[in-house]
């Protein structure tokens, strides 16, 4: 099947601006976990003044300061349309803290100042002063994966909107705002989240990226080899305990 | 040091409770105050202008042990005004985050910045708040002090518009044997840190170390009156720097490894430069200065040459193993230690930052790669997902077997390179304080967990 040989397209957003926390390790995991199952992957990055890369079939965006929130938001906005048909049409899209942030209607920072967000996600952000840092684990109720682990760090608060889906439910840690245990959203194929460090250490979140991508791309009948995934699993509980 | 070491910082921790004005009133009798800080290599260059100093015979003030929070320092100063003769100068390590505050109480004479790489996130949060935190301490600075600031960072050089700030600018110039890195490198700066343009670079020397203007406000480097070249070395373990000051030019033998080091012994030298000592007299004391504990010093156990090289952030952590590969050794071990304690950093997704790339090509030259520590795991991640095959990475959480994994997988004389994060380190310098040097037995119990 000649079609299977095409490289799966990841597309990184602002790589230069939003990478504040390691973000580019969930890059790493779908590259590395889709080529040690002989799927190749090209990874295209955009940022400030690119064109909008169309033809992507995963986004990933990461986390960055205040001021680089600012450039990307006045940025961002030129992809809003593209960005809402893709994920209306199923693009698995994955944002990590401010990028998560800026996905949501809007982000008002510590010196009150409105980043407008491109509203794909109904979730707003405001800044509060004590920073929501340390090891989170979540039970993840909008997909059937388990647990999920990582490390928060963030002054922003996020509020979903009523009906919103949350990523999943904190067992250890603040997430979203620290008041009402859920974490990060999800809607469609589109998943915003607090957790840095984020993908090599939660495999069935990496894994479900790339079948999500690969069956809209390839169709259903897609599945994925069964990869050797014991350090994973040993760091994912290791980061529990932590 | 943060945690531990209490002889260090005890007495200084005690004082300030019942004495909160004793820094200022004991600073007060001190000719002249250095302070150091900036993320990567406070320790080496305070070491490294202090034996720059000895050599005049001044008795010195200097937190020798890394401990550079208030109570360090405190403690450090107490030291040196009980001793005789009398205490003249003080060269004074000072966390990133104490700076503004210690600035103020002490009114140095001479503050060194080094450079700004993203550290531990949790505790600072985001790298530009460490340069404001800095910057404060740099308005607090009395009238007649100097600010010796490295050029080349261009998140330093944004630290000089302070105002009435008298600076001496340090950096380095290219030159053949210097390894530019690639653009795609991760970089904790592509953006003007005055208006947020892309920056431009002429030359990337480490990181965001480099020659950068930004083609929009028209920032840019600013020339240093201290300018370095990296002269060609015949010796693997040294290096030798062309080093050019407005008084006179000299070749500085440096009896250690790594841009960054080069970078640490440019820093003391433009010190020395602005306390007006003649180079040659601060270019053999640099020579004579073997890097402290846990920065690159060899050491020995069980038969074996120890290296330990403290790895705290992403660009030191890439420096550091950037070394370790070219090493010729065919023989070398390395046993890289992850903690996550408040000393450490909680978040130790700042591996996942580090450019591991040279030990992805190099790992056939390993006899035995070992990850450690509570999150010895995540370690081991870093380094499967950075392309190191799996069977090649063995983990054992303990430390002194980890050091003993490594003993026996490689012959007597051989290098092992230990890398621990902060907490790590204090426990490897009691550690390798009561192990033999010579061939011997180890207590080791178990053999490490394969995946």
């Amino acid at each position: 099947m000649a079609h299977e040989r095409e490289p799966l397209l990841i597309a990184h957003l602002y790589p230069d601006l939003l990478n504040t926390y390691g973000d580019r390790a969930n890059v790493l995991a779908l590259v590395q976990r889709a080529a040690w199952r002989g799927i190749p992957t090209r990874t295209l990055t955009a940022t400030v003044d690119d064109p909008f890369p169309r033809e992507a079939e995963i986004v990933c965006i990461g986390g960055g300061e205040d001021g680089s929130q600012v450039v990307v938001s006045a940025d961002l906005v030129r992809h809003r349309d593209t960005l809402q048909e893709l994920v209306a049409e199923g693009l698995p899209l994955l944002a990590v803290c401010g990028g998560y942030q800026l996905l949501g209607t809007e982000y008002v920072t510590g010196s009150g100042r409105s980043i407008r967000g491109i509203g794909l996600v109904e979730a707003r952000t405001v800044w509060e002063s004590r920073r929501s840092v340390g090891n989170v684990t979540l039970c993840c109720n909008a997909l059937p994966i388990g647990t999920i682990v990582g490390f928060e760090n963030h002054g922003g608060r996020t509020y979903l909107s009523p009906g919103a889906q949350p990523l999943g439910r904190v067992l250890h840690g603040k997430g979203n705002n620290g008041r009402d245990r859920s974490e990060g959203i999800i809607q469609n194929h589109c998943i915003g989240t607090y957790l840095h460090g984020l993908l090599p250490k939660n495999p069935q979140l990496a894994d479900w990226l790339l079948l999500v991508a690969l069956r809209r791309r390839d169709g259903p009948q897609v599945t994925l080899q069964t990869l050797d995934d014991r350090l994973e699993w040993a760091a994912h509980r290791a980061a529990m305990r932590a | 040091m943060r945690t531990g070491h209490r002889a260090t910082t005890l007495p200084g921790a005690i004082a300030l409770r019942v004495a909160p004005r004793l820094p200022a009133e004991l600073g007060d009798g001190i000719a002249s105050k250095i302070l150091i800080t900036g993320t990567n290599g406070k320790t080496t260059t305070a070491a490294l202008l202090a034996a720059i100093l000895k050599q005049f015979g001044r008795s010195l003030a200097h937190n020798r042990g890394g401990a550079n929070l208030p109570s360090g320092i405190t403690t450090a100063l107490i030291e040196a005004v009980t001793r005789k003769p009398a205490c003249e100068a003080a060269v004074l390590e000072v966390d990133e985050a104490a700076f503004a505050a210690v600035c103020s109480t002490l009114r140095p004479h001479l503050a060194l910045v080094t450079n700004f790489f993203r550290d531990q996130l949790d505790r600072y949060g985001e790298p530009s708040t460490t340069v404001a935190l800095v910057r404060r301490g740099l308005q607090a600075l009395p009238e007649a002090s100097i600010a010796v600031l490295n050029a080349d960072d261009p998140l330093v050089a944004s630290l000089g518009p302070v105002m009435g700030l008298r600076a001496v600018w340090f950096g380095f110039e290219p030159s053949g044997p210097v390894a530019t890195t690639p653009d795609d490198s991760p970089s904790d700066v592509t953006r003007c840190p005055c208006c947020q343009a892309p920056l431009h670079y002429h030359h990337r020397f480490y990181a965001h170390l480099g020659w950068y203007v930004c083609p929009s406000c028209g920032f840019g480097r600013p020339v240093p009156q201290v300018s370095v070249q990296r002269a060609p070395t015949g010796s693997q373990q040294s290096l030798r720097l062309r080093v050019t000051t407005p008084r006179g030019a000299a070749l500085v033998h440096v009896p250690s490894r790594g841009l960054h080091n080069a970078y640490n012994a440019a820093a003391a030298l433009a010190a020395a430069y602005t306390c007006s000592i003649p180079l040659h007299q601060a270019a053999s004391a640099v020579s004579n200065e073997e890097p402290e504990f846990g920065r690159m010093r060899w050491t020995a156990a069980y038969g074996r040459r120890l290296c330990v090289g403290l790895v705290k952030n992403p660009v030191g952590l890439g420096q550091v193993m950037q070394i370790v590969v070219e090493d010729p050794s065919p023989d070398k071990a390395v046993v890289l230690f992850l903690a996550d304690r408040a000393a450490d950093g909680r978040d130790v997704s700042w591996i996942w930052d580090a450019d591991l790339s040279m030990v992805t090509a190099a790992q056939g030259s390993f006899r035995r790669i070992v990850v450690s520590g509570q999150r010895a795991l995540e370690m081991g991640l870093r380094l499967k997902y950075g392309g190191v095959e799996t069977d090649r990475i063995s983990v054992q959480r303990d430390l002194l077997q980890a050091i003993g994994l490594a003993t026996r997988s490689v012959p007597p004389g051989a290098p092992i390179y230990l890398l621990p994060t902060y907490s790590a380190l204090l426990a490897l310098q009691s550690i390798l304080a009561r192990v033999p040097r010579g061939e011997a037995v180890g207590p080791w119990r178990t053999s490490a967990s394969r995946f």
